[in-house]
């Protein structure tokens, strides 16, 4: 589904991710984990189509197609999702119009039908009990605005769960979460989970990934993926912390 | 200097004017014609404001002033049917109380007058019947000195509209003042008298409309009382003004204590447009609300001044001025807040906020605010940019196309504003006509 070949990105002149290789199929979870810093986030970003960086080298290929071609909407388009670490606050509209208008561009884009009013509202009222949100945030409140953070990351799980994304890119949906507000958004993921779609969680602890249970684990440091596994690597991440990975990969002994 | 000369010698032309003007206003009580010459001597002695002005700095009227407008003094009448003015004019879904003015003149056929428990119709009417009501208000209100146009609209002045809601009753239905311009090269000063009596409660909507291809220059001033205990809000519409449609309004309020003022402005089309709205606290416990929306394109200069007096305690006032600004534009916001040393637990807000959508537009935002007393709450805050980058990057990463996301940021932008109304069929047809404007760029 996701194929990233020596990816090289940076942000004025600094480079931030140093060749990311990755390849993701449909229905497999992806976590990846690394310290602050590391580029993560960064990496999250480019693959929504955010602007701020400069693609200096390699390709991403999504479904066959050239990621990096795409403007931010195309990707949407073609089924990316992007839940945001710190999501915006759009005063003067309410979730469910901003919905309403990016469910009609994205069946215009791909020539489908219009989804009529009413089946709208079903399909909102459906994934808002299936992501535990209160209908009043989505429907009578601007997006995000006032929220408390839990809020904030629960609405960006339930906009994917009405956008049905193949790719949905986590970027630290646990920050900031407490563990109930981490329980019912992991759920949420889990729950839209299957064969035919992906996810990839970005994480700097291993406590999401005791709910949203990788297939695959990497780590990334200082703008590379230096090690892969499986959920044992991030045990043994949480248990030891990054820096006998730092060590490991500045090519500096362990003690 | 030419320019100071040329306004000058258009001073005098007005003062002779004024001299015609006397010649049929016979119907007038002395004390209405001793209030005229007392405002004339005072437009003379401060002649036309010109940039040199404090208050005037970034809004010139030099255009107007020598544009060889004449003065509207005589009622016209327009091809316009009553029909036509509901299906064009009008807000869609709202009845009730019209009053039309045609250059400031009452026009009987076009209005249509529901009384109750108002008393609506012709000022000129009313300033003739000697109505206590009206005598104890009008030219008492706004003050002449050192306003020029105010003081020359006290001076000649023809009819306007009036508007007394009696004590202790509301007004259901919104009562509608339609200020329509027709013809060319005309000025006309017409005034507004609205007396909200003590716990009353009333919506008034003003529309401005050029129902010509003409220069129309309305200066127009209203004075508005708000009794103790009454709610007033005030609408006012300047959206289908066309290009070559002038406006200097100087509108001034007088609230009592309990009293709430509420008065949003849209402006999208004109030449110049310049909105004063005044507020003073008589009374304690006053709550006063100015909202401003400004949508301009083209070379259309829009002018808000405004200034909230807390002259009483334990008083609240909020503005939210809000403009989209695009081509040429010019949009001039000047907030002046009072706080008087009388006037303690004091919570004045004042918010300017502009996007700029091109290159060539303008905006000159002036918050004022003079404190005298100490215990007071007070802030403001302007800001002047462009759409946020990663608001429009968060919508476009959820299938919005950068127009769309645009469109639907700058309407949520404008529309907290409109939000403000609480006419819920004006406030849906206002935010429909502004989705449509920006649609369209």
């Amino acid at each position: 589904m996701l194929e990233i070949k020596n990816l090289k990105v940076s942000v004025e002149d600094k480079e931030i991710l140093k060749g990311i290789n990755l390849s993701v199929n449909a229905g497999e979870v992806h976590a990846i984990m690394g310290p602050n810093g590391s580029g993560k986030s960064t990496l999250a970003s480019v693959l929504a189509g955010r602007e701020d960086y400069t693609v200096t080298e390699g390709t991403v290929t999504f479904e066959g197609q050239d990621l990096l071609e795409l403007s931010a909407e195309a990707r949407a388009w073609a089924g990316i999702f992007l839940a945001f670490q710190y999501p915006v606050e759009i005063p003067g509209i309410t979730t469910v119009t901003f919905l309403k208008t990016a469910i009609e561009e994205i069946r215009k884009a791909r020539g489908q039908e219009y989804l009529s009013a009413k089946d709208f509202l079903a399909m909102m009222r459906e994934k808002a009990k299936l992501v535990e949100i209160d209908t009043k945030l989505i429907m009578e409140r601007s997006v995000n605005e006032g929220f408390s953070g839990g809020e904030k990351k629960r609405n960006e799980i339930f906009q994917m769960a009405m956008l049905e994304p193949k790719l949905a890119l986590l970027d630290e949906t646990d920050s900031g979460l407490d563990i109930d507000a981490l329980r019912i958004v992991a759920n949420g993921v889990n729950k839209l989970k299957n064969a035919n779609n992906a996810v990839i969680v970005v994480t700097h602890y291993q406590r999401l990934l005791d709910y949203i249970v990788p297939d695959f684990v990497h780590v990334l440091y200082n703008g590379r993926i230096v090690k892969s596994g499986t959920k044992e690597l991030a045990m043994e991440l949480e248990e030891k912390g990054y820096d006998w990975i730092k060590a490991e990969a500045d090519g500096v002994p362990t003690v | 200097m030419t320019s100071t000369i040329d306004i000058a010698s258009e001073v005098t032309g007005w003062v002779g004017n004024f001299e015609m003007l006397k010649s049929f206003s016979s119907g007038l009580a002395p004390e209405v014609m001793a209030l005229r010459n007392t405002a004339i001597r005072e437009f003379e002695r401060l002649g036309f404001p010109t940039t040199k002005h404090e208050e005037w700095k970034y809004t010139s009227i030099r255009g107007l002033v020598t544009g060889s407008y004449a003065p509207a003094f005589r009622a016209v009448s327009t091809p316009l049917t009553a029909a036509e003015l509901h299906a064009r004019v009008l807000p869609a879904g709202l009845g009730g109380t019209v009053i039309v003015l045609v250059n400031g003149h009452f026009d009987a056929a076009l209005s249509s007058i529901q009384a109750g428990t108002l008393q609506v119709g012709s000022l000129k009417a009313a300033l003739e019947s000697g109505d206590v009501a009206v005598m104890d208000h009008y030219a008492q209100i706004a003050a002449n000195e050192g306003h020029a146009l105010v003081a020359l609209n006290t001076a000649i002045a023809t009819d306007g509209a009036y508007i007394r809601i009696l004590a202790n009753t509301i007004s259901t239905e919104p009562i509608m003042v339609v200020h329509l311009g027709y013809g060319d090269q005309v000025m006309s000063n017409a005034r507004t008298l609205i007396v909200a009596e003590h716990h009353s409660e009333a919506k008034v909507i003003e529309i401005w409309h050029n129902w010509s291809d003409g220069k129309v220059w309305e200066n127009h001033v209203s004075e508005i009382v708000v009794g103790d205990g009454a709610h007033l809000e005030l609408i006012s519409i300047q959206n289908e003004v066309g290009e070559f449609f002038s406006l200097t309004h100087f509108a001034q309020v007088h609230q009592g204590t309990g009293s709430t003022f509420r008065s949003t402005v849209m402006s999208s089309q004109g030449n110049i447009i310049r909105n004063n709205v005044q507020a003073l606290h008589l009374g304690t416990a006053c709550n006063t609300y100015l909202n401003g929306l400004t949508l301009l394109n083209g070379n259309t200069h829009v002018d808000h001044h405004t200034l909230v007096d807390h002259a009483q305690p334990h008083c609240y006032s909020n503005e939210t001025y809000k403009s989209v600004l695009n081509g040429h534009s010019t949009c001039v916001f000047n907030g002046k807040v009072m706080v008087r040393p009388d006037a303690q637990k004091t919570n004045a807000f004042q918010s300017n906020k502009t996007l700029l959508l091109s290159d060539g537009a303008t905006v000159n935002t002036k918050p004022q605010l003079e404190i005298f007393a100490d215990d007071v709450k007070c802030s403001h805050g302007a800001t002047t940019g462009r759409l946020d980058e990663t608001s429009l990057f968060y919508m476009r990463s959820r299938g919005l196309s950068v127009g769309k996301a645009k469109a639907l940021l700058t309407y949520a932008f404008g529309a907290e504003v409109l939000a403000q109304i609480s006419i819920p069929e004006l406030r849906e047809s206002l935010q429909a006509y502004l989705l449509e404007k920006l649609a369209g760029e």
